[in-house]
């Protein structure tokens, strides 16, 4: 008889193990979902972090190459210099503080070949391609230009903007990571005592 | 049996309803714990990475801020402290004002250095990662190393002549000559040494005038040339210049040539070596002939040697030196006013007493010490037939020098003497560079060892800067300010070099030597001390 109270069927509790489980998977289902979200992103965070991270190594290791030569021998190669289509001469359309192709300080020849997988870094390939401490293929880009500092009565020093780029499947990605340092003729210094550098 | 009572509670804790749910609340907690350790654990190694970038951005960046450094300090101290003089502490740029701040590969940077230590100056240069959060602060040294630098400047070519007169206004062949004359030869004069002439020359007699030298200098079959820069005239001698058996060598007579031929000057063909007298040539005698105007600067007499001269007026002998009568100066003021003995005019150089001729009197050694306790200058008169002249350096006497009658002295070293004034010598004096033979000077002269530079200021503007008459024979170089005028035979066994000359008598000239240090357009050799700075190794340090 409707509203006649039912005690019989409310006191009793079979289903509720039923529902108690869908309810356990509910949220289970919720907060699983929600891990793997975190964790997806967590991965690609560590995976572009690993990159990044991979790519300074070696811009940083370039960089470290210069401060052992002498003065004269930081300078490119220029048939190592990339045609204008390449992202090495086109960076400067984008990125006004990556210096151009053209002026570089070229002078130094490397060996034939050796920029596409030097075993330790080259200091005159303009570009060269390095496996990086992940295993993954990086393309160092390293620029070299005169500039005179903007202190009146200096003269002029050699800047050296060096670029790191993950290349994936051929395809070379955008800058990774950039380190760009100086130097004048002094430093290093590696002319002789009481001479003139 | 009895039924265990169970408590309400118990009953609840034994019942298993809601289990899962609390069990899967509870794993659902332990696997928001560890996600939340691990976002914190990528977000930390994202935040690190981030900052080894900023940290290898920034040093790089300072590392660019001491190469800004070091290009401009090396040219400013290349031009402000190559010497090294600057004190410690001096500054380019200061902590508060750097020389340089600016914005560099997205960060900016800022510079200064400080001399922070007798030859060495430190740059410091302050970084910020282009995020500002990674701050460095770099050092880098410039040190500096001493490098002798040697200039050397060779004698002036006046020295390469033996009778140099570089006026070019002393025109004998003037219809107004100057009151000396201007340049001439006379009476037997012979002149055996390469000679120039700026101004015109006349010779009057002389068989020849201008010759070879009966002994040519070694290695030499002619030595002898003759410049004159404008006019040459001849008279009363058939060669006046070389012989047909011994021409000179050169002859380059600029203004041409002139004879005197039936009481008039009548020009010649230079290149025509015929008889003047007769009105049929130059009488130059020579292989080759030219007019080719020559330039020949004289050397300027430096009067600052007043004061630099050691010893001189302003550095008086010291050491132990023995004055005795002899001085430098009297009043501490250039103007030749320095009379030994008192009153007669002039320094008696080698009988200072008035007597001469062992007469302990007259003796004197004047030396100068430098700092160092080296002996840098001397003037030395021991009395004697000859007596000796010890020469060393440069010395300057502000007064006129007079050698005199029987005055004979054989020098010994090499240096200059100035006079304020003017030089003369006379009556058979003797300043020989070594032992007389037959009374008179040695023809033998190592230069190398015996060298005396006489150099007439003539502060004055006498009539004869430098004047020889009656058989006196000086041995030397003779630098003249002004004229120059040997007469009576007196001869000077060396070379001269004056404005204008005149020569009468038996004149003798020697090959002339190179002038010793210290005299006008005498050779120098200057070592200079330059402060290279550079960048040593070992100098760069981060703090």
């Amino acid at each position: 008889m409707p509203g006649t109270r039912h005690p019989g069927r409310l006191d009793n509790e079979s289903g509720s193990m039923l529902i108690e489980l869908i309810l356990a998977m509910l949220f289970l289902a919720v907060a699983v979902g929600a891990l793997v979200s975190v964790y997806s992103a967590s991965v690609v965070s560590l995976r572009h972090t690993s990159i990044e991270g991979n790519a300074l190594t070696l811009v940083d290791r370039q960089i470290e190459l210069y401060n052992t030569l002498p003065y004269a021998f930081i300078s490119l190669d220029s048939t190592t210099i990339p045609g204008s289509t390449d992202s090495y001469t086109t960076a400067h359309s984008t990125d006004s503080t990556i210096p151009g192709a053209l002026g570089q300080v070229t002078g130094t020849t490397v060996a034939p070949g050796s920029c596409t997988s030097p075993k330790a870094p080259q200091p005159s390939c303009a570009t060269q391609l390095v496996a990086g401490p992940d295993g993954r293929t990086y393309r160092i880009d390293t620029y070299i230009v005169f500039i005179t500092p903007p202190t009146a009565g200096s003269r002029a020093v050699k800047q050296v903007t060096s670029v790191a780029r993950l290349v994936q499947s051929g395809t070379v990605g955008p800058i990774r990571a950039r380190i760009q340092s100086a130097y004048d003729q002094c430093n290093p210094p590696t002319a002789a005592v009481g001479s003139t550098c | 049996m009895r039924r265990l009572r169970v408590s309400p509670l118990g009953r609840r804790a034994r019942d298993d309803t809601g289990l899962a749910l609390v069990i899967v609340l509870v794993a659902i907690l332990a696997m928001t714990l560890s996600t939340i350790t691990i976002v914190q654990l990528v977000t930390s190694n994202e935040g690190a990475f981030g900052r080894d970038r900023q940290v290898a951005r920034a040093t790089n960046i300072g590392q660019q801020g001491l190469n800004y450094g070091v290009s401009y300090m090396q040219s400013y101290l290349a031009q402000t402290d190559a010497s090294n003089a600057l004190a410690v502490g001096a500054q380019v740029g200061s902590a508060g004002t750097p020389k340089y701040t600016g914005a560099v590969d997205g960060g900016t940077m800022s510079w200064y250095a400080v001399k922070s230590a007798v030859s060495e100056w430190t740059i410091y240069a302050n970084a910020v990662s282009p995020n500002g959060a990674v701050r460095r602060r770099l050092s880098l040294k410039m040190g500096g190393t001493v490098t002798p630098s040697v200039t050397a400047t060779s004698a002036s070519p006046v020295y390469g002549y033996g009778y140099v007169m570089a006026d070019p206004n002393a025109d004998c062949a003037a219809l107004n000559p100057p009151a000396n004359g201007g340049n001439s030869i006379s009476n037997s004069a012979a002149l055996t040494v390469p000679v120039f002439i700026a101004g015109s020359l006349c010779i009057s007699a002389g068989s020849p005038a201008v010759a070879e030298p009966t002994i040519e200098p070694s290695g030499l079959t002619q030595s002898v040339t003759m410049y004159v820069g404008k006019t040459y005239r001849t008279s009363n001698t058939a060669s006046p210049v070389g012989t047909s058996a011994r021409p000179i060598k050169i002859a380059n007579v600029v203004a041409g040539c002139q004879a005197y031929f039936k009481k008039a000057w009548t020009n010649q063909v230079c290149s025509t070596s015929g008889n003047p007298t007769n009105g049929t040539g130059s009488g130059i005698f020579a292989t080759t002939y030219q007019s080719q105007q020559l330039t020949l600067t004289k050397p300027t007499i430096d009067t600052t040697t007043y004061t630099s001269a050691l010893p001189g007026p302003a550095h008086d002998c010291n050491g132990p030196s023995s004055k005795g009568l002899f001085r430098l100066d009297n009043d501490s003021i250039r103007n030749t006013s320095l009379q030994i003995p008192a009153a007669s005019g002039s320094i008696s150089l080698l009988h200072l007493k008035n007597t001469n001729q062992a007469d302990a009197g007259n003796n004197f050694d004047c030396l100068f010490y430098d700092g160092g306790g080296n002996l840098v200058g001397r003037l030395k008169w021991a009395d004697g037939n000859p007596g000796t002249l010890t020469v060393k350096g440069t010395v300057f006497i502000d007064g006129n020098l007079s050698l005199s009658s029987n005055d004979s002295a054989v020098y010994t070293g090499t240096g200059v003497i100035y006079v304020d004034g003017t030089v003369t010598a006379s009556n058979g004096a003797r300043l020989c560079a070594g032992s007389l033979v037959n009374g008179n000077c040695p023809t033998a002269w190592d230069t190398s060892v015996n060298d005396l530079e006489l150099v007439a200021v003539n502060h004055q503007n006498a009539t004869n800067a430098v004047s020889f008459v009656g058989d006196a024979r000086v041995q030397g170089i003779v630098f003249a300010n002004g004229n120059f005028s040997s007469t009576n035979g007196a001869s000077t066994y060396g070379s001269v070099i004056a404005d204008s000359g005149q020569l009468s008598g038996g004149t003798q000239f020697a090959s002339p030597p190179q002038p010793p240090a210290g005299a006008p357009g005498a050779a120098t050799t200057t070592i200079t001390s330059n402060f290279t700075w550079n960048v040593p190794k070992g100098g760069w340090s981060q703090y």
